[in-house]
């Protein structure tokens, strides 16, 4: 029966040490493999019969994926960082103190401590929490092959839920993100204060020059077949002083931007609704004003 | 007949404070808790037993045409394919009434009833097993509201209802004319997951001469046995359940433990070999029986100078497929319809309609949080009319010693409810927090405040009368091996137990040795359920303990020279009353009373004091006693969202004694979260018959970050005459008024009025902003 949880199914189990091992294997069985980092999304689908992958590529072990370092501009933090551990960086918390924000909302401290942050975007899905903060930060990332490697933005990477530009024989490597002065705001709604997926999510991030909005950015959650990054919140506001009714264009912007659907959790037009409540809140937080 | 326990204690005791009981003692169970060693069904299991899988209808209404085997038994690993036609007995486990087959025969009336039991060496081949059972249905319409199932041409059963409660008391026609307010609305209060950590579990393990011994997860042994000895056509004593520690109940495991027990059970008795089932989380939440939905119409009048006058509720209860616990929930919502409150005119009517959907289990409440919801609400509004507070209203009409339900049941004693709301109100400073009127001027978040009050009659609701046994064993050393047939569910009940025998027999706590739940050595005690295990259970332990106090005394008696009146046993040792230096220790009485041939053990067996209500007019005596409950919620209300975030609950009890008030904490803090789920969270989402949120992810109960600050509880310690130590349940009654007093907040702060549980921040962002969706 549909959503019916069933015992693993059986597969082929490789446990890589490096990334060269693991793109070697990821070309060789290509379609028919998956990888296995957290765990927190692909055994629960496993179980479900969501997929049934022939062969496991275990990546947890690989110390070449699991890092967060500054150069020059930029952060990188590696596809295997475990979200708690990207929440508890001191460099995180400093250059890019809105990521750790977003991830404080995830999930619980047991799947925070299995769940990277390649896992959260390569499983694509719309409520994803790191994709909102990310796509605000404009970071890009980065794809391994056998073939060598290539750096895509975020905002292009997603397709639609579960679908990636990712190829079958390529993992992802890294997150880049731009280390800019700017203020950012991550407002979640979920059915509980905890441990509960988004209804809604919105990130938001820029600047405040001498009372106007600069390089405004605001991305959605869950609300869209992918995680939605504003651009004409982006266009419309830029030089636009800061006040209430500036805030409440925003948030009519992203109203009508998203294109939310109804499941169990929420109505399309609930979602739509806190679309725009959310993004009040966030614009309203960068901009110093009582939420 | 019937004893006077708290007398009896009080008497042995010669008016010297309790030593053990109404303290925070250690639970029994604490350390093995905490530390993860105490073991649950599953803990049980041995590489040797086979592996039984259902296989279920994935209609909820068809015929069964053709089932096919062959397929399956060709799979590696597979024993074997059990269908109705291979039970040695009765195909039947119905709890009240018999429509209820264990394994379906001719027609599925709920998506996954069992159709077939595949067994198989491990949980691959088992799986692979019942997906190859071939079965060919003839699909039929099928129907999920019950309106619609009263009305249409759909023959789930042979008849609509499996049957109806009705109470008339007093001349309601009449009552209502001469009322000055009256406020008349429709309910609904919709179904809930008990959720508990330990999903259902059963290990059998075939006996050499025939029996069959189930360790299982269930709050009933007893009808656990007399349901597996009926499936497989044994005697009672042929068949033993053995019930360890169980990871939460609610009442879920009162309902489904015989059933998942004689799963096993069938399955080890065609086989000859042990037998396990464990199901996993989705089947829990998708194929577990849940709490009823309620529909309910509910008018009450009163005078303007605010006295109630009368009550007319007609109510419909969606039982799904079978029967189950209908028939008792229904009943006992009717005889709590008026709520704590005397209400001279009755005229009440319930109905159970059967439907496609999954069929009902108890659950903590059963039947009056849907009740009691509609009860509460229509108060408030009454209030309101009025212009009297919601609270002064509630005191007003509280049911006082001497009152009458509406049952017509004289309440003599052990009333505390009105004292109870005046402790609550002050406790939760009602007054000066409801009298802040400039509280929600201009704030998006808007606070407010309401009070639910509820009652809750201790034992089983009335289809056999209501008994338990106990038995103590007194060893050469003094110390104590108890037995009771009430399970421990993680409430702390045989904790209340230990306490008590240890009380009443005057030897310290630690020397009494609670044993694992066995119905082979007890007699049948009933269910661990309707808040009667320490009322009724732990009164049959204090009796038991008394009739092994009273020998221990004689002997001391004689050992002493003294008169036997002036015989205390404290802490492990017997002295004369007013000379304690002529004494003797516990240890050497015990071993005297072997050494003389003086019987060292006993049983205890009690009969609650009740009746049962005429049939016509539903007056009688359904309870013995009944708890009552008062919970004063804040909330604040994010009006830009819909969320309610519940700011503090303040609970109170009027549950007689309090025999350990950590553990009465412990049941009134749980039930404070359970009934916030009811009251904001929890929904079981349905399509076509089957849930789509079976799973933690989608089924959202609260979580620790949800904990509203829980205020101590208020305790009025209104003693029951006839139970050990004056104690009353005290197992479901907070629960009840949580979301009671949740949904009374939520209008306090908001001004907008709902009627169907659980609230929902969608519906609340869309009335309060007047947005189509």
């Amino acid at each position: 029966m549909e959503g019916e949880i069933r015992p693993l199914p059986r597969f082929e189990y490789f446990s890589a040490r490096s990334v060269k091992e693991v793109v070697s294997l990821a070309e060789q069985y290509r379609k028919e493999a998956r990888l296995l980092a957290g765990g927190t999304d692909l055994l629960v689908w496993m179980k479900k019969r969501v997929v049934c992958p022939r062969v496991i590529i275990d990546i947890s072990a690989v110390p070449e994926l699991a890092f967060i370092e500054k150069r020059g501009e930029d952060l990188h933090i590696g596809a295997g960082t475990t979200l708690n551990a990207i929440r508890k960086s001191e460099l995180v918390n400093t250059e890019i103190p809105l990521l750790a924000e977003a991830i404080g909302y995830m999930a619980c401290q047991q799947i925070r401590n299995k769940g990277t942050i390649g896992g959260n975007i390569c499983s694509a899905s719309p409520a994803a929490d790191t994709a909102p903060p990310l796509l605000v930060l404009g970071a890009s990332i980065s794809l391994a092959s056998a073939k060598g490697e290539r750096v895509v933005p975020l905002s292009e990477f997603f397709l639609g839920p579960g679908k990636t530009l990712k190829e079958p024989d390529e993992i992802l490597r890294e997150i880049i993100i731009p280390i800019r002065q700017g203020r950012g705001a991550f407002l979640k709604l979920g059915r509980r204060k905890s441990f509960t997926l988004s209804i809604v999510s919105v990130a938001a991030f820029g600047t405040i020059e001498n009372g106007r909005f600069e390089d405004l950015k605001v991305a959605a959650g869950a609300v869209a077949p992918k995680p939605l990054l504003s651009n004409k919140v982006q266009e419309d506001l830029k030089g636009i002083s800061v006040s209430e009714e500036t805030i409440d264009h925003a948030a009519e912007l992203i109203k009508k931007e998203v294109d939310p659907i109804t499941d169990i959790r929420a109505s399309a037009s609930y979602r739509r609704e806190m679309s725009g409540v959310l993004t009040k809140r966030a614009l309203r937080k960068i901009s110093g004003m009582e939420v | 007949m019937h004893r006077e326990y708290l007398e009896e204690v009080r008497k042995l005791l010669k008016g010297k404070d309790y030593q053990i009981v109404g303290k925070n003692i250690r639970r029994v169970d604490a350390l093995e808790k905490v530390t993860g060693k105490a073991k649950y069904t599953a803990d049980y299991l041995m590489s040797n037993t086979l592996v039984v899988r259902p296989v279920r209808s994935p209609y909820p209404h068809a015929l069964i045409k053709d089932i096919d085997k062959e397929a399956a038994l060709q799979v590696s690993g597979v024993e074997c394919v059990i269908t109705a036609e291979d039970v040695p007995g009765e195909n039947q486990c119905g709890y009240y009434i018999d429509d209820q087959p264990l394994i379906a025969s001719s027609k599925v009336r709920y998506v996954g009833e069992i159709v077939a039991l595949v067994v198989a060496q491990d949980e691959q081949a088992a799986w692979a097993g019942a997906d190859a059972v071939k079965v060919e249905y003839e699909e039929l319409p099928a129907v999920f509201d019950p309106k619609e199932a009263l009305q249409g041409e759909f023959e789930i059963h042979d008849k609509k209802s499996p049957g109806e409660v009705n109470i008339e008391k007093g001349d309601v026609e009449r009552a209502f004319k001469e009322c000055d307010v009256i406020v008349e609305n429709t309910y609904n209060a919709g179904s809930q997951d008990h959720a508990y950590l330990e999903p259902e579990a059963a290990i059998a393990l075939p006996e050499e001469r025939g029996g069959m011994t189930v360790i299982s997860t269930n709050q009933g042994p007893f009808r656990t046995r007399t349901t597996v000895a009926r499936i497989l056509g044994l005697r009672e004593s042929e068949v033993r359940i053995i019930t360890p520690y169980v990871g939460g109940g609610f009442g879920g495991k009162d309902t489904y433990g015989p059933v998942i027990s004689s799963l096993a059970a069938l399955a080890a008795y065609i086989t000859g070999r042990p037998c396990r089932i464990v199901y996993t989380r989705y089947e829990s939440f998708a194929f577990r029986f849940k709490r009823t939905p309620f529909e309910i119409k509910y008018k009450t009048g009163a005078t303007k100078d605010g006295k109630l006058k009368a009550i007319e509720v007609e109510y419909i209860c969606d039982c799904g497929g079978y029967a189950s616990q209908v028939f008792g929930l229904m009943k006992r919502a009717a005889y709590h319809a008026t709520g704590v409150y005397e209400v001279p005119n009755c005229k009440i009517l319930g109905r159970a309609i059967y439907t496609n959907n999954l069929p009902v289990a108890a659950f903590n409440g059963f039947g009056n949080p849907q009740m009691l919801f509609a009860t509460e609400t229509q108060m408030d509004l009454l209030a309101e009319k009025l212009e009297m507070d919601p609270v002064k209203f509630r005191v007003l009409n509280a049911l006082v010693p001497g009152s009458k339900t509406g049952t017509g049941q004289l309440l003599d004693h052990s009333v505390g409810i009105k004292d109870l709301i005046i402790k609550v109100a002050e406790k939760a400073d009602w007054h000066s927090k409801k009298a802040r009127v400039s509280k929600n001027n201009g704030s998006k978040k808007k606070r407010g405040i309401g009070v639910g009050c509820s009652w809750h009659g201790c034992g089983t609701t009335g289809f056999k009368k209501d008994w338990a046994g106990a038995s103590l064993i007194l060893n050469p050393d003094g110390s104590v091996i108890y037995c009771t047939g009430i399970v421990e569910i993680g409430q702390g009940t045989v904790t209340s137990h230990a306490m008590m025998v240890a009380e009443t027999l005057g030897i310290p706590y630690e020397w009494v040795k609670v044993e694992t739940n066995d119905t082979s050595r007890m007699p049948d005690s009933g269910e661990t359920h309707a808040q009667r295990g320490t009322f009724i259970g732990g009164t049959a332990a204090v009796d038991a303990a008394l009739k092994l106090r009273r020998r221990l005394g004689s002997l001391a008696s004689e050992l002493l020279g003294c008169d036997e009146e002036a015989v205390l046993i404290e802490n492990g040792i017997a002295y004369e009353q007013g000379n304690p230096s002529n004494k003797i220790s516990f240890r050497e009485l015990a071993i005297e009373m072997y050494q003389r041939g003086i019987n060292p053990s006993e049983y205890g067996f009690i009969l609650a004091r009740r009746g049962y209500p005429d049939p016509e007019t539903g007056q009688g005596e359904p309870y013995a006693a009944y708890t009552f409950g008062c919970t004063i919620a804040e909330v604040e209300v994010d009006t830009e969202t819909g969320e309610v975030d519940v700011i503090a609950l303040y609970p109170g009890v009027a549950a007689g004694k309090i025999i350990q008030p950590e553990v009465v904490r412990g049941q009134v803090n749980g039930c404070g979260l359970l009934g916030y789920g009811y009251g904001l969270r929890e929904r079981v989402i349905c399509e076509n018959g089957l849930m789509l949120n079976s799973s933690f992810t989608d089924y959202l109960i609260p979580t620790i970050k949800d904990k509203p600050k829980l205020s101590d509880f208020v305790a009025v310690e209104d003693e029951y005459k006839y139970s050990g130590y004056g104690a009353k349940g005290v197992g479901e009654i907070a629960l009840i008024a949580t979301p009671l007093a949740i949904a009374n907040a939520v209008y306090d702060a908001i001004g907008v009025r709902f009627y169907d549980l659980p609230l929902n921040a969608e519906d609340i962002y869309f009335s309060l902003n007047n947005k189509e969706r």
